[in-house]
Parts: C-alpha cells; sequence; structure tokens
C-alpha cells in the first residue's frame, strides 16, 4: 500500500499519515493484526521528520486503531467504537462542531445524510 | 610491479568515471534533480558528453605520460609520481563535475525546469517485507575467523619469532618489524575487527536507511531500490570477506614464518586488489544496468498530477545529503554509484570516520 504525503498541504503531515492509514485499514490493504513498519523506518522511507511518525502512530494509538509495540512498530489492532465506549463520545465530541457548521450554512438532514453516504462510499473505494 | 598496479588503477579509476554520467539515475544529472520531462533534452545531452570526452581525453593523455615517462625514474619517484596523477585526475574529475554542476542548476533555472506538478513524499508500506539485504550475522561472520586466529596467536606465542612483521612491501615481502609482544601479535587482528565491525554497522544502518521510491514511477523505482540494496548489502559481505581473507594470511605468516613462498605472498596483494576492483565494477555495471532498465517511466498509476520531492535543497554542491528531518544515515549517492552519509546525522561522521581514527591510533601506539 502507498502512502503519499503532501508538503504544501493545508493538512498537516501528520494528519495526512493518520487519514492514509486508516484509509489503508478501509481499503482493506491493512487488516487486523498486520505490523506497520517501525517509527524510525517509515520516517526514513517517507524522508520525514521520526517525530511526525511517532505523533501518528500516537495519535492513531489514542483513537484505538493500532497498539504500539516499542522498540518494533506498530499492529493493526481495531477497538470498536460501541456506543458507551469513550471513542464513541470522542467522535460524537468531534462531530459536533462540524455538523453545527454544516446545519449554519443551510445544510437539511437530507442533504447531511447524502453527503455522509457519498464518503461513505468512496472511502470503501466504491 | 608498481608501475603495473598504479597503470591499473588509473585505468579503473577513468573508466568507473566515465561510466558515472553513463548509468546514473536519468532524472539525478550531476547532482541536479531534473524531472522526468526534462530528462534527455539536448542540453543534458550535451553536458554529458562533455564531461566524459573532457575527463577521458586528459586521463587517458595521463596514462600515455606515465607508461612514456616511468622508464627513466627510479621506483620511488614511479610511486609519487603514479599517486600525483590519480590525484590529479580525481581532482580534474572535480572540476569538471561542478562546472557541469553549475551549468545544470542554471539550465533548471532559466529553463523552469521545477516541476510544475504537485511534489510528494511517498513510500509504499509492503516494501519493507521485500527487502532482501542479508542477515547481519552472515556480515559478521568472519568476525569469528577473527576470533579464531585471536586465539591461535596466543596459543603459539612461545613459537613465534621475537621479531615479526607490521609491514608488507609491493613484492609481499615484510620490509617492517617489530619487537614480540602480546599486543604486536595482536594489532594485525585488531585493525582487522575495527574494519568487520565497521561493515556489519554501515550494512545494519543501510538497512535502516530509506527505501526511497519515486511518486512517477513507483514499481520501477521500488524493484530499483530493493535490488539495490540487495547489491550492496553482498558487495559489502564480499569486500568484509576478502579483507579478512587477506590479513589472516598476513597473520598465519607471523605465527608461522615462512609458511607461504614468496609467490604466494606476492599473489595475495594482487589477488585482493583484482577481486575489490572487479567486484566494484561488477557493482557499477549492475547499478548501471537497473538504472537503464527500470527508469523508464512505467506510468502505474496514470496520475500524472504528482512528481517527486525536489531534494536540491538537501544536496550541498549536489554531493553533500544534509537534511535533518530524514533518520537515514546512509543515502544513494546523487552523483556517482554508491551510497553516501547524511551529514545531518552525527552517528554517520563517526561510523566512517571512527574506526579510521582507532586504526590509525591502534597502528601507531601499541
Amino acid at each position: 500500500m502507498y502512502i503519499k504525503l503532501d508538503p504544501q498541504s493545508d493538512f498537516p503531515i501528520y494528519s495526512q499519515l493518520i487519514h492514509q492509514l486508516m484509509e489503508g485499514i478501509l481499503k482493506g490493504e491493512l487488516k487486523e493484526g498486520d505490523m506497520l513498519p517501525s517509527v524510525r523506518s517509515l520516517a526514513a522511507d517517507l524522508g520525514i521528520n521520526m517525530h511526525t511518525v511517532n505523533k501518528s502512530y500516537h495519535e492513531l494509538e489514542k483513537r484505538g486503531v493500532i497498539q504500539i509495540i516499542p522498540k518494533s512498530g506498530a499492529i493493526v489492532r481495531i477497538q470498536h467504537a460501541d456506543h458507551d465506549s469513550e471513542h464513541y463520545a470522542r467522535l460524537a465530541r468531534e462531530m459536533k462542531p462540524i455538523l453545527l457548521e454544516a446545519m449554519t450554512l443551510g445544510m437539511g438532514k437530507a442533504e447531511i445524510n447524502s453527503l455522509v453516504e457519498m464518503l461513505i462510499n468512496r472511502f470503501k473505494g466504491e | 610491479m608498481e608501475q603495473v598496479i598504479f597503470i591499473v588503477l588509473m585505468i579503473f579509476q577513468t573508466v568507473m568515471q566515465i561510466l558515472i554520467p553513463v548509468v546514473m539515475r536519468k532524472t539525478h544529472v550531476f547532482g541536479v534533480y531534473v524531472p522526468e520531462e526534462y530528462k534527455d533534452v539536448s542540453s543534458v545531452r550535451f553536458y554529458k558528453k562533455l564531461y566524459i570526452i573532457s575527463y577521458s581525453a586528459v586521463s587517458f593523455a595521463f596514462i600515455a605520460g606515465y607508461v612514456v615517462w616511468m622508464s627513466k625514474l627510479n621506483s620511488s619517484m614511479i610511486a609519487a609520481l603514479g599517486m600525483v596523477l590519480l590525484l590529479s585526475t580525481m581532482i580534474w574529475g572535480l572540476i569538471l563535475y561542478f562546472y557541469c554542476h553549475g551549468k545544470m542548476l542554471e539550465l533548471k533555472r532559466r529553463a523552469g525546469w521545477s516541476s510544475a506538478l504537485k511534489e510528494i513524499n511517498i513510500t509504499d508500506l509492503s516494501a519493507r517485507k521485500l527487502d532482501e539485504m542479508l542477515p547481519w550475522y552472515i556480515v559478521a561472520m568472519p568476525i569469528l575467523l577473527t576470533l579464531g586466529l585471536s586465539v591461535l596467536t596466543l596459543t603459539h606465542y612461545t613459537h613465534i619469532p621475537n621479531i615479526i612483521p607490521t609491514h608488507w612491501g609491493a613484492n609481499g615481502q615484510p620490509d617492517s618489524f617489530t619487537e614480540k609482544s602480546y599486543v604486536s601479535v595482536l594489532t594485525l587482528l585488531l585493525v582487522l575487527m575495527v574494519m568487520q565491525a565497521m561493515f556489519v554497522a554501515i550494512h545494519e544502518f543501510t538497512r535502516k536507511s530509506g527505501i526511497k521510491i519515486s511518486a512517477t514511477n513507483k514499481s520501477g523505482s521500488k524493484t530499483r531500490q530493493l535490488l539495490m540494496r540487495k547489491y550492496n548489502s553482498w558487495f559489502l559481505t564480499i569486500i568484509t570477506l576478502v579483507i579478512t581473507i587477506l590479513l589472516s594470511f598476513l597473520q598465519l605468516s607471523i605465527i608461522y614464518p615462512g609458511i607461504f613462498d614468496e609467490t604466494l605472498m606476492l599473489l595475495f596483494p594482487l589477488v585482493f586488489l583484482a577481486v575489490v576492483l572487479i567486484g566494484t565494477l561488477v557493482y557499477a555495471v549492475k547499478v548501471g544496468k537497473l538504472n537503464m532498465q527500470l527508469e523508464a517511466v512505467t506510468n502505474d498509476d496514470a496520475t500524472k498530477e504528482v512528481s517527486d520531492f525536489d531534494a536540491d535543497y538537501h544536496w550541498k554542491a549536489g554531493l553533500f545529503y544534509f537534511n535533518k528531518n530524514d533518520p537515514s544515515l546512509f543515502v544513494e549517492k546523487r552523483f556517482g554509484i554508491g551510497w553516501t552519509i547524511n551529514f545531518a546525522r552525527p552517528l554517520g561522521y563517526v561510523l566512517i570516520i571512527g574506526p579510521l581514527v582507532l586504526i590509525i591510533l591502534v597502528t601507531s601506539f601499541l
């Protein structure tokens, strides 16, 4: 699976990396239990700072996507965002401002739903 | 004998230098990144030709002059002149390089070759699994031989003559001696051990260095990088082995004086030199072949919107890589064949200069 980072983008590199890895999981290119490269080698392969990769890995771990194994790397270990889990609460919290903005700009329920559906299909590679 | 070695070395150096512009990556011309779409324009080809013709003209003139002159010189003058000529051709190569490097930069700026496409950093997550570098213990295997020889030396200590050789001339015969002591009989093995450790360290840090692939030719550049790493690994391993064999023979001749006759002692260093030169040439040719086969744009993704990150800024004078953000210790050279260090990583200097300093210390104070 390829990872492409655009240093000129508005998104910081560490979040681009997070999103690419998540997309890889959704598309099935990365599976539960797959080993990610060590922070050092991924940073070397991409030619970016180790702290950047480290930040992405820790963020992914916090978000319940991977599990970091010190000194060797990280494994894809997905914690399902159940209704009463911390991940669910966090997602709800983080979605709030975006939804608020969409509604303020006049988007109705149907429009928001179709936007969400379109994005879901895109992430699944359909 | 010396003159033949020098002539061989000079011809070898010339061939290698002439090969560089031919075999180097098409997108890295004289240390300047040239985007895919401009790599074959006539001005780029012109400077490559200029380099090859100017270099070979001067170099072959030197070699011819040396062949004609040397019959009138004594042997120390022959060696001195040989060294001066080798160095001069090297300097001439550098002058030509800097001229062409400057010209390429100028061309790139004036013609606006900086690609209008979006520059991205790219990698393949699965590339690490395909890495075929040899495991570290294979590269480190010759260290066992050194340890074994150390034991042999110490158990035979009383049988070793009181005066032992420390230096051998071009004829393979010792020409400098020292008194026997526990330290002096082991000096050679100590030097060997330092070199072996250095090669293992270089090998392992090369493994940790980045597998760099190109956004415009993903599968081709990936195959190329992986093969480069494999060749490099084999080359380092073979060189370590050959150095070990040469120094082991010398150590054996210290422990058992006269074990090898004069012809053998003359042959060892020559065979060593031949293996190193042929190995280097084979490595260069293999890399060159890779560059020719895999550098054609395969354009696997059909996306013509992206290009590689233009790292000219990180390549000082196109020769010295200086990138604080890149954890790689060793990177592929931009001009030339092989690898160079990331000068922003002090560990790189330590790995290259440290062993040299150690060897000099060991040989001058022990």
